[in-house]
């Protein structure tokens, strides 16, 4: 019977393997949590902080180093008024610098919580992933597509005035498994309701030579092992996403950012001289099938500084038709301008930012407003399984 | 009584064998420090799927070496599997098939093993285990 605190990686892969297959049943006979009615839930994380450093900016975070880049990272959720400590055990998996992985195999509903709160904290240098809805559509033929989650939010972002105006729904909440999933999803986009199906999870079953998953993924880089038989078959599942969302990024950094780097020139005794400086990237095109009818109560609602997107900005004028705003994201302190007219919006980010904050303004737009929201073609990432424009 | 068992199973206990400091059966893994990590893992590296029926790691020496029994059958596409395997040595740790050495500082080579000559019945020669 494997150990419940595992000693290194293979342990707790052991133990992940016993709670996918559902065999729980003889342990844990004196312990306090049965774990045999939790699922196995990883949840990327972007960061830039190292995992030590989690200790020193959350007090309620304790880490304890397991293995080779892999912590055990204990999350005291206990308020004023609990009797007893609820601390909630997570393993972090730091092997790939930039995009963590957290594995828990507590409730669903606190874990997802405790999760909001560390990644949400001001400054806390983590933030989620943000897959758009071209991503979560090419997660379903990665296996056998089984059911869907359709959340439109609107009222999450703006105003009841603005909603009973210009918008038909104020939320869109569809939920659906099993093989009719796809025939209903074909159904629905053939109708005037596809700028509303904004996808928030995806379930599938995938069958790999290392076995059998059942996963459901959701649109903000939590991964759910809902059945089947191998550990190694959700590992290198969540590895396949993790690779496609930094695909998607390194794209983005590489093309979607603008820089103004100083040209050098070398002259003929070797000494470089400034010749001048030169504009580098583009900025990233976003279409609309939704028109904006009101620019400004549109563009205000989205940089009212409130989750969930934590974006500020002010916003003025360039002509009639056309809004422009500067901002700052509130996750990471990056800033971003944004101009928009009815049908389109240009997001400029400095050549620092990080690459997440383009996805995160991309993908609560097809949420919250258009779930047809595309890139535009020069835009669209270089090198990516999965293109952002259709 | 006479049991019989087959060529896969008595390569495994002859490999393990080998790492067993015994009087009766010859220790050259042992001494060289090799134990035995994991038998039959399964996993994937860099999306290549690999099924090694051993792997032997010397902690000191932090090398492991993967093992794959035949009859006189290779497929194809094994040996490149392997050959990821061997470029990417750190993802053997990382997916809990070696355990204690630093990934980063780990090496790996496969070995195919057989009662027949595999050389002469498949083309090796690109690989340097030959």
């Amino acid at each position: 019977m494997p150990p419940l605190n595992p000693t290194d990686r293979r342990e707790l892969y052991e133990h992940f393997q016993h709670v996918i297959e559902g065999t729980y049943d003889q342990l844990l006979e004196d312990q306090k949590l049965n774990y045999k009615q939790n699922m196995l839930k990883s949840f990327l994380v972007e960061t830039n902080v190292e995992p030590s450093l989690l200790e020193e900016q959350f007090e309620y975070v304790t880490v304890e180093k397991i293995d080779y880049s892999l912590f055990e990272v204990l999350i005291d959720t206990s308020s004023d008024e609990d009797e007893e400590e609820e601390i909630l055990t997570f393993y972090l998996d730091s092997q790939d610098e930039r995009f963590w992985t957290f594995y828990s195999i507590e409730k669903s509903r606190p874990a997802k919580d405790t999760m909001e709160d560390l990644i949400m904290t001001e400054q806390s240098g983590l933030d989620y992933l943000w897959f758009p809805a071209q991503l979560q559509r090419y997660f379903t033929k990665l296996g056998e597509f089984q059911g869907t989650g359709i959340n439109y939010d609107a009222e999450d972002v703006f105003s009841e005035a603005y909603i009973n105006e210009h918008l038909p729904f104020g939320e869109l909440s569809i939920q659906s498994s099993g093989q009719g999933t796809s025939w209903l999803l074909d159904a629905l986009s053939d109708a005037d309701l596809k700028r509303f199906m904004s996808l928030s999870s995806v379930k599938i079953r995938r069958e790999m030579e290392e076995g059998v998953v059942i996963e459901r993924i959701d649109n903000n880089g939590r991964i759910t092992t809902r059945g089947g038989n191998a550990i190694q078959a959700h590992l290198s599942f969540v590895e396949t996403i993790r690779e496609l969302y930094a695909d998607l990024i390194r794209g983005i950094e590489e093309e979607g950012r603008i820089g103004y780097p100083i040209r050098e020139i070398e002259s003929e005794e070797g000494e470089r001289h400034s010749s001048g400086q030169s504009v580098e990237g583009t900025p990233i095109v976003i279409n609309l099938a939704n028109s904006v009818e009101n620019l400004k109560e549109f563009a205000d609602s989205f940089t009212s500084a409130t989750k969930p997107l934590r974006l500020w900005g002010v916003g003025t004028w360039l002509a009639d038709d056309y809004y422009k705003i500067r901002g700052t994201d509130l996750h990471n302190n990056d800033s971003f301008t944004l101009e928009i007219k009815r049908d389109w919006i240009r997001l400029y980010l400095p050549d620092d930012a990080c690459g997440n904050t383009a996805l995160r303004i991309f993908s609560n737009i097809q949420r919250y407003y258009d779930a047809e929201a595309s890139f535009g073609e020069r835009s669209d990432p270089k090198n990516s399984k999965v293109g952002l424009t259709g | 009584m006479t049991y019989y068992l087959s060529p896969h199973t008595v390569q495994m206990n002859a490999w393990i064998g080998l790492c067993q400091l015994d009087d009766r059966f010859p220790d050259t893994l042992a001494k060289l420090g090799y134990t035995v990590d994991i038998i039959e893992p399964g996993f994937t590296i860099k999306g290549d799927y690999i099924q090694p029926d051993l792997v032997l790691t010397a902690h000191r020496r932090k090398h492991s070496l993967l093992l794959d029994f035949k009859s006189y059958h290779l497929k194809d596409h094994q040996n490149e599997r392997y050959e990821t395997a061997v470029q990417n040595p750190d993802q053997l740790v990382l997916r809990g098939a070696v355990q204690g050495v630093p990934p980063e500082e780990l090496s790996t080579d496969f070995s195919y093993s057989s009662f027949g000559d595999l050389a002469e019945i498949h083309d090796l020669s690109e690989f340097d285990f030959v």
